[in-house]
């Protein structure tokens, strides 16, 4: 606990790393707070940034990002009915009604300190649950974390996108290209034909950048766009009253655990939560009217309190199994892995023990960011609305060159670039298929835990599956795995061939 | 072709070009079912599978595919666009090939006005090489011009 305090003070003191962590919830809410801009591709193109410089500097940078975007993204969902991030949906049912009826600055208040409490008890429970987690991680044998791994594909490729088969087809593809390179333990070639960039693999961050970032400047570039100039009005009093504050405490607390827990989960994620909160208070509120006169759908504050408490906890939420597993919860989380690979540090078990200064550096910035968070979304909120006005005209070229430099200057070589080339083509198709991409983010980074904990269980028990399938811990998670992939499977075949028949 | 059927002869036509590929890949004699070959292997022939299973049963359905001739042109001259940028960086230098392609992209997205066009692509490309070289340390190419 010394260790901690100790730690949290030298980071406090340290110039470069507070306007790193200033920077990065300024940029955070201002990407996030326009449309399109979701916050794997905000930090897609940052990563690259933070491998030249200090690591506290680099992941403070991260987290302040992380936290913005999530916070930006409800800005222009409570305002103008455009949510800016996946997450932000639900808060446009009852924020945009409270805007219409000329309650903008409430509104955005509320978001403030739903996000800020949401986003402090994730880091709670982070903080709380990853050390144990950790130790348990420590008893489990290469069988579990193949299981682990499996399962967590089968949950993101069960509830992303139209299909179960869709996401589960991106998902094999992911761990597919994750195979790429050098073998690990018989260092032979798979899948090189001479192309020496490829000897390590395909890298990882010019991937993310294609996917999410290239591929949707290709979008921009090549479809009809409306100019979208947004006219927003202006924001009056910012924060609810005491009494207000008091009738929230129920749907932030809800939205706070339904967001940590559901963040913990490998694929649902900040839109999932926010719906299931949303739900959740929707059933569950004793509907004061003499404090708040408006019911669900036509603006009342708990309706917007529990979905953006959720959203944002999801930020500590995704790190639980990110951090002590080494098992991303999504497509944010799989980037910060990445980026503390680039760094030559390994999650997992092992974190916890060799990089106990890092563990403290994630921990503080996440609490000084959220912190951050609602002192710049105080101060310079009207500035950020005033912002959201800048047109996709603008923002696709600066997109596109921050996308091509950041690719560029990983291996500083323009091999990354050819690849986010590839993989925004890719993203492209995609999008045009219905297939998600995130289950072959996901894909990409399991891929190689999967493969190497699957190549030592088989090591370990003679080159028999029977032995992982017959071991209780893993067995039951593979049980688990199958039931979460076919049971949705069968119904939509099922369901499709009833459809066909009427 | 509906679109349902496209993605999944796509789909099956890649796996099995994986399945090919892995199963041409060296077997480790002391550990027969743990040698590099093994996920590649699992992974595609469980997608081939997937997908033909989904050729004779079909899970989803999705709108027809429609491929718009015109967004297609325009994305593959935006893709040979970026190909040209990645060939000429090292060679013309980093701010002059950048300021190249933000001139084309916004002539692209329709900023109008030439003078601003200029004066934008000049700010965005100078203000990266300045933010990535100078405030991170990052390297970047100089090339003949810049």
């Amino acid at each position: 606990m010394e260790q901690y305090f100790l730690s949290a003070l030298s980071l406090v003191s340290n110039v470069g790393y507070i306007l790193a962590l200033v920077i990065g919830v300024a940029a955070g809410i201002l990407l996030g707070a326009l449309p399109g801009v979701s916050a794997p591709m905000a930090l897609s193109m940052l990563v690259p940034l933070t491998y030249t410089v200090e690591p506290e500097i680099g992941f403070g940078l991260l987290i302040g990002l992380l936290n913005g975007v999530v916070f930006g993204g409800s800005i222009p969902a409570v305002l103008v009915n455009i949510p800016g991030t996946p997450g932000a949906v639900v808060s446009t049912i009852d924020g945009y009604q409270m805007t219409l009826r000329g309650e903008a600055g409430k509104a955005l208040g509320v978001v403030l300190i739903a996000s800020f409490v949401g986003g402090i008890f994730s880091i709670l429970c982070l903080i709380v649950s990853a050390p144990a987690i950790a130790a348990i991680g420590m008893k489990f044998a290469p069988h579990d974390y193949f299981a682990i791994g499996v399962l967590g594909l089968c949950i993101t490729t069960g509830i992303s996108g139209k299909s179960v088969l869709l996401g589960f087809w991106s998902a094999m593809l992911g761990v597919l290209i994750s195979t790429v390179g050098m073998d690990y333990i018989t260092s032979q070639h798979r899948f090189i034909y001479g192309v020496t960039g490829l000897l390590d693999g395909i890298p990882f961050l010019p991937i993310m950048v294609g996917l999410f970032g290239f591929s949707q400047v290709l979008v921009n570039m090549t479809e009809p766009h409306e100019n979208q100039k947004i006219v927003v009005q202006k924001i009056s009093r910012l924060l609810p009253t005491w009494r207000e504050c008091k009738g929230l405490v129920k749907s932030i607390t809800q939205g706070s655990v339904i967001g940590t827990l559901i963040g913990a989960l490998p694929g649902p994620g900040g839109s999932v939560a926010a719906f299931v909160a949303y739900d959740a208070i929707r059933r569950t509120s004793n509907r004061d009217f003499a404090l708040d006169p408006h019911d669900f759908g036509s603006g009342r504050l708990e309706g917007l309190a529990a979905p953006e408490a959720a959203n944002n906890a999801v930020t500590g939420g995704i790190l639980i199994p990110a951090l002590t597993l080494g098992i991303p919860g999504d497509a944010s989380a799989a980037i910060i892995l990445g980026a503390l690979m680039m760094h030559s540090i390994t999650p997992g078990p092992l974190f916890f023990q060799n990089n106990l200064d890092i563990v403290y550096l994630f921990y503080n910035s996440l609490i000084i960011s959220n912190i951050f968070m609602i002192v710049i979304g105080v101060a310079c909120l009207r500035i950020f609305v005033k912002l959201l006005s800048i047109s996709t005209e603008t923002l696709t070229p600066i997109i596109l060159i921050m996308c091509a430099t950041g690719a560029y200057t990983i291996q500083n070589d323009y091999f990354g670039i050819v690849v986010m080339l590839i993989f925004g083509f890719v993203g492209y198709a995609f999008r045009w298929a219905e297939i998600p991409a995130m289950p072959l983010v996901l894909g990409v980074v399991l891929g190689s835990i999967i493969e190497k904990n699957l190549r030592q269980a088989l090591i370990i028990e003679g080159g028999s599956y029977m032995g992982i399938l017959l071991r209780p811990s893993s067995g039951l998670l593979l049980l688990l795995s199958c039931t979460m992939l076919f049971v949705p499977y069968i119904k939509n075949v099922i369901k499709y061939a009833m459809e066909k028949k009427k | 072709m509906k679109k349902q059927k496209f993605i999944g002869f796509s789909v099956l036509l890649l796996s099995l070009i994986f399945l090919f590929m892995s199963a041409a890949l060296p077997i480790d004699s002391r550990n027969f079912n743990s040698s590099p070959r093994t996920l590649p292997l699992l992974v595609s022939a469980v997608m081939v599978i997937f997908s033909a299973g989904h050729l004779l049963f079909p899970s989803f359905s999705i709108e027809p595919a429609t491929i718009n001739k015109k967004v297609m042109f325009r994305v593959l001259i935006f893709l040979s666009v970026i190909l040209a940028y990645t060939l000429i960086i090292e060679k013309i230098g980093y701010v002059a090939s950048t300021f190249a392609l933000a001139m084309l992209s916004s002539m692209m997205m329709g900023i109008r006005g030439y003078k601003q066009t200029l004066c934008f692509s000049l700010i965005l490309s100078l203000g990266t090489w300045l933010l990535f070289t100078k405030a991170f340390s990052a390297y970047l190419p100089s090339g003949t011009l810049f």
